[in-house]
């Protein structure tokens, strides 16, 4: 049946081609990018074709037009656009041998900056809450209609952290109605799914912390860690899952009872002392050179914190641009020598020992522990950078007497010190962190002034670097993330990935129970989540995380205007379907077992889809769910004949509309 | 009948991604045919025989040191192995019953890891074969090129996710994310896909894939085990196919060009959505339809269940998906070892992470060598490894760290001259002519040169050698043959 519709469809599609046809889809690819693809009026901009390329002939020509007049040519020009609106630039470029093509970006102005106003719309709360939490409750929602963003955030920020360890403790104490003729290893790997099912649901799902959560969320991609991979065995992995992410939760933004201050240093001291960080990244156990054996430190752990953790492999602007030496190359950030160096202080560390009475105590991760004759106390010169302090490059050797637990801790201290003041790390981390929060695209300015507060600058700084409290502040207040006029343009926002889709449908449908009754649904599809999705909680297929934050989709208008979109490395042909039929079912399940009114509500509209399209709307809407989208998922909900299949199918159909997809 | 044809037909994103872009090609005449690419793969015939390139990659960076080992015969032996490997060496004891002696190596002999036991067979038997020391180059590179800093030199070595795409684009310097098995399709697709085919000749069952991404054609991506879905009981059967209509004028209905709405990423979802929701219900057919592979898939081996997931594939090219060419992307993960390189107390001594992994690669690949040899297709289809890097040949203490070039596998039937080891073997020596620390190898053959022998096995005319890689020529003349590997008949 499909299989013919294919057939004629495609026949027709030669026909179509033939008409759309065009001698410039050749070879040669026009590729603009702009200095800040938004901005406010008067908005200056530098157009740059320069990543246009051709593959035999020389590109002669670079045209640059707008509404069909030219705005100039050459590789690079200038331009200013007075007016508010969005505008289609539309570069062509021309080779010596005759061949041309062009591309349009498009780029936004905004007639005059965000200022925070006493009147919030509904549908501004509810996006609000979509970008810093797992999506609105009805109280957030009124909350933040009634006092504003920034009162929103000073309330979360004042939250005690929900931990881990209380839910569990009260699982436990329900201890799960478990079959008493499950064999032991069953057991186990049993209380490793409850364990993240708690997580997911008592957490992302049911916490009231919600910034913290999030932030945690966030962090645990930009340090991402496998739990599977990073437990020391004689902990088991559901200790793994508490232990660790409590450590990030703990860090994620202030919080009295865990005196810690959210601060980035913090949690990456914190992590790096971790068993479970140790045996992620395989510095636990690692040895001081050993000539007679011809060893050198493990590499691992040094490069990566470089990498991925702290200060990324090429030299930034405070913006976020790459700095480029005179031929136009990026500038590394460091050599190889420089990792061999910095592998030399992770050496000496062996697996943390838990006391048995502490096995419970699930708020304590296992620290690492030392072997002194391990560590390699010599002196150490760690990477250069202008402004490098002397004081943490240069590792002196220790003395005889001085060769101790707390020396060697201290070395490591240091060294994370010294990547911390990296003037490249602070334009690093703000990039990264805006993309799990708001844009796949920040311009420089964005990151410039997120930069600004994880310094301790800026209207939100507090004078301490590291500061994630201030950063999200600056992160969720911004002009790029809270100016309306900027949702026109088509590379706003970012693409949810299935995470947030998942926790979000479900604290949009209120799904969240007592952790004790989960194991008894079929809401234990969670742990199945990354076969149909390609992702799961804490389950990163590596320490790059589940997407790259430059990944971009090959041959399409993103690749081409050189904008990132890392979730999109998680849609592909068979997770576009698998992935939406799996949390559509999800999501049916629990309302089934969970949200009883809610059902019946809809199965009284299941003969008028344009109320149940509207039900389910109202609830997972995030501003994408306009009218004319709301009608078109309603007319294609109707094609449904049986209406008792129509509630799955305006789930599905809403969480699989693209507008939904895209948090703009 | 879709009553939203029109709509279906106008759809510019079907034509743009995925082989849809050439399909019918060939009644339309050269008016169309602007591109260089197509162009000259139409100036061949339809292709009269099948052929499939399966390229197997490593993730996180193979261990080259203990993935090929020299044993006797030639200018370095085990004993320059064990001195420079410490102790990561594997003991000889292993590596006897893994000997090999290549054809073209002048009376040396190497072992493969005792891993690679079924490998090692075919190895024998004139059906796989190895590559040495391949690895990202800009051009043929020396110790003191390398030192000098210069230019030429890769940038970003060492480093994984930078590495894998070097590898997968062939091209350290390139800008625009297409891989190397995308652009030979490029050149091959009109060729080999008739007008039958809706779904792409590039094919990755292990997700996104730059290396089968090119200018005109992208992959396909199917799971794992080849299902297209989650499930198959939320709904009626007529009720998913209505849902599937529906959904299909829903997304066609989004893409309105008057609704201002218009964004990049939404474009992206909905185009490889509505390719999912074409082709969905015919992939499902095609799978679940009766199969001349006999083989048990090896359990708890997910590289065997994508292998045979290609099998299937195979079985199927040529009548359910129009296919005469096909490049298929799969993956195993897990390679970086930077610990566990050999066993420790609770493995027999070779074994440990490493060996384990690349045990399942090795029994993966026999299950793929059986399937095929069940369907006939031994001689068709070249399967060949890639990975990030190799590793460092000094010891970390208990593994090895990011290098550069690596050891490669490839397998194949009559076309390929088995029993043979290409390239060059780094002299292995730490600090070595061929070292640049720590025993990372400066590769002795370029990715590109490597690429080139598949590319052209393929199909690929020479005359388009340069687009599909572009560093090619500094490398090797590809019109002289005693410059090429000669890997492929």
């Amino acid at each position: 049946m499909m299989r013919c519709v294919v057939c004629l469809a495609l026949t027709a599609l030669t026909l179509g081609f033939h008409a759309r046809a065009h001698a410039e889809e050749a070879a040669v690819t026009a590729r603009p990018s702009v200095s800040a693809h938004l901005g406010v009026a008067p908005h200056r901009v530098e157009l740059d074709g320069s990543l246009s390329s051709d593959s035999s002939g020389a590109i002669t020509q670079y045209q640059w037009s707008l509404a069909g007049e030219s705005i100039g040519s050459g590789r690079v020009v200038d331009h200013v656009f007075n007016s508010p609106g969005t505008f289609g630039v539309v570069l062509r470029v021309s080779t010596d041998d005759g061949q041309s093509a062009t591309q349009t970006i498009s780029i936004t102005v905004a007639e005059q900056p965000w200022k925070p106003t006493p009147n919030i719309t509904r549908a501004e709360a509810q996006r609000f809450l979509w970008q810093a939490a797992f999506g609105p409750t009805e109280s957030d929602i009124e909350y933040v209609m009634k006092r504003g963003f920034e009162a929103w955030i000073d309330k979360q920020l004042a939250m005690p952290a929900s931990l881990l360890t209380d839910k569990l403790a009260r699982s436990r104490e329900n201890e799960i109605e478990r079959d008493p003729e499950e064999e032991e290893e069953e057991e186990e790997e049993e209380q490793e799914e409850v364990d993240t099912l708690i997580l997911v649901d008592d957490l992302l799902i049911g916490a009231d912390d919600q910034l913290r959560q999030r932030m945690a969320w966030a962090l645990v991609q930009v340090l991402p860690i496998n739990a599977e991979g990073a437990v020391p065995e004689e902990l088991g992995v559901e200790h793994g899952h508490r232990a660790l992410y409590n450590v990030y939760l703990r860090h994620a933004l202030p919080d009295r009872r865990s005196k810690t201050s959210g601060n980035y240093l913090e949690l990456l001291n914190e992590l790096t002392f971790n068993s479970g960080m140790a045996q992620w990244l395989t510095y636990k156990n690692n040895a001081k050179a050993d000539a007679e054996l011809g060893t050198t430190p493990d590499e691992n752990y040094a490069r990566e914190v470089m990498q991925l953790f702290t200060i990324g492999l090429h030299r930034l602007n405070p913006d976020g641009t790459l700095q480029r030496d005179a031929d136009g190359k990026p500038i590394p950030n460091y050599t190889n020598q420089d990792v061999e160096e910095l592998a030399r202080v992770f050496t000496g560390l062996i697996d943390g020992e838990i006391e048995p009475e502490e096995e419970d105590d699930l708020a304590s991760a296992a620290p690492a522990r030392w072997v002194i004759t391990d560590h390699d106390f010599g002196p150490k010169q760690l990477l250069d950078y202008p402004g490098a302090s002397k004081k943490t490059r240069n590792i002196p050797a220790a003395s005889r007497s001085n060769r101790t637990e707390a020396r060697a801790a201290k070395e490591v201290r240091v060294a994370l010190r010294h990547l911390f003041k990296h003037p490249s790390h602070p334009p690093f981390i703000a990039h990264r962190l805006i993309q799990r929060f708001t844009t796949s695209n920040p311009t420089p300015g964005y990151v410039q002034r997120v930069a600004e507060a994880y310094t301790g600058e800026g209207p939100y700084g507090q004078g301490q670097r590291g500061d994630l409290a201030a950063t999200i502040k600056a992160i969720l207040l911004d002009d790029e993330a809270r100016n309306p006029a900027y949702r026109d343009n088509p590379y706003a926002g970012l693409t949810l990935e299935p995470m947030r889709v998942m926790v979000g449908a479900a604290r949009a449908f209120e799904l969240h129970q007592p952790a004790r009754y989960l194991p008894r649904t079929d809401y234990d599809l969670m742990w199945e989540m990354d076969e149909f999705t390609g992702q799961g909680f804490l389950n990163t297929p590596s320490v790059f995380n589940f997407y790259l934050p430059t990944y971009t989709p090959v041959n399409t208008e993103l690749a081409a205007t050189g904008m990132a979109a890392p979730e999109l490395q998680l849609m592909d042909e068979y997770r576009a379907i698998a992935g939406l039929e799996f949390i559509t079912a999800s999501v049916l399940y629990g309302l089934e077992d969970f949200n009883e009114s809610f059902v019946e509500q809809a199965y009284d509209s299941l003969e008028d889809p344009e109320v149940l399209v509207d039900l389910i709307a109202q609830r997972l809407d995030h501003g994408g769910l306009d009218q004319k989208t709301r009608n078109d998922i309603a007319k294609a909900v109707s094609r449904i004949r049986d209406p008792d299949e129509r509630l799955y199918a305006a789930v599905y159909l809403t969480l699989g509309h693209p507008a939904f997809r895209v948090l703009r | 009948m879709n009553d939203n044809l029109d709509q279906l037909i106008s759809r510019r994103s079907l034509l743009r991604r995925g082989s849809c872009a050439a399909l019918g090609l060939a009644g339309l005449g050269s008016q169309l045919l602007t591109t260089r690419s197509l162009a000259a793969a139409l100036d061949q015939e339809s292709f009269d025989d099948y052929r499939a390139l399966v390229c197997v990659f490593l993730f996180g960076g193979n261990d080259n040191g203990n993935t090929l080992i020299p044993l006797s015969g030639g200018n370095q032996s085990y004993r320059d192995y064990a001195k420079a490997r410490g102790n990561l060496a594997i003991p000889s004891r292993y590596l006897k019953p893994m000997a090999i002696k290549p054809d073209n190596a002048g009376g040396q002999k190497f072992a493969l890891h005792p891993a690679l036991k079924g490998f090692h067979q075919r190895f024998n038997e004139g059906n796989a074969a190895v590559v040495a020391n391949v690895g990202t180059l800009l051009q043929p590179t020396t110790l003191s090129d390398y030192r000098r800093g210069a230019a030429h030199v890769p940038q970003e070595l060492f480093a994984h996710e930078r590495q894998a795409e070097q590898w997968q684009l062939s091209r350290p310097d390139a800008r625009d994310g297409l891989g190397w098995g995308g652009r030979l399709a490029d050149m091959l697709q009109a060729a080999a896909t008739n007008k039958k085919s809706s779904v792409s000749m590039n094919i990755s069952v292990a997700g996104v894939s730059q290396f089968l991404s090119g200018q005109t054609v992208n992959p396909y991506v199917l799971g794992a085990d080849g299902t297209a879905s989650f499930s198959e009981d939320e709904m009626s059967r007529r009720g998913k196919a209505q849902l599937r209509r529906a959904y299909m004028d829903m997304l066609a209905a989004s893409e309105d060009p008057g609704h201002a709405n218009r964004h990049a990423m939404q474009d992206v979802v909905r185009d490889v959505t509505e390719r999912a929701i074409v082709n969905g219900e015919m992939i499902e057919g095609m799978m679940n339809s009766r199969s001349r592979i006999k083989a048990k898939v090896p359990e708890e081996n997910p590289l065997a269940t994508q292998l045979h997931t290609v099998a299937r594939l195979i079985e199927n090219a040529e009548s359910k998906l129009g296919h005469r060419r096909q490049v298929f992307f799969v993956s195993i993960g897990g390679f970086d070892h930077h610990d566990g390189l050999v066993g420790d107390e609770d493995y027999t001594e070779y074994m440990g992470p490493h060996g384990e992994l690349l045990t399942q690669v090795d029994q993966a690949l026999t299950h793929f060598w059986e399937a095929l040899g069940q369907l006939g297709k031994r001689d068709e289809v070249t399967t060949f490894t890639a990975s990030d890097f190799g590793r460092t040949f000094a010891s970390n203490g208990s593994g090895s760290d990011h290098g550069w070039g690596g050891h490669h596998l490839v397998m194949g039937g009559k076309q390929l001259q088995g029993n043979r080891l290409y390239g060059s073997f780094p002299n292995i020596r730490i600090n070595g002519p061929d070292d640049v620390g720590d025993g990372r190898f400066i590769p002795t053959t370029s990715v590109d040169a490597y690429g080139f022998e598949f590319a052209r096995w393929m199909g690929v005319p020479l005359s388009e050698m340069s687009t599909v890689f572009p560093n090619v020529g500094r490398f090797l003349d590809v019109r002289n043959p005693s410059t090429h590997l000669g890997l492929l008949a």
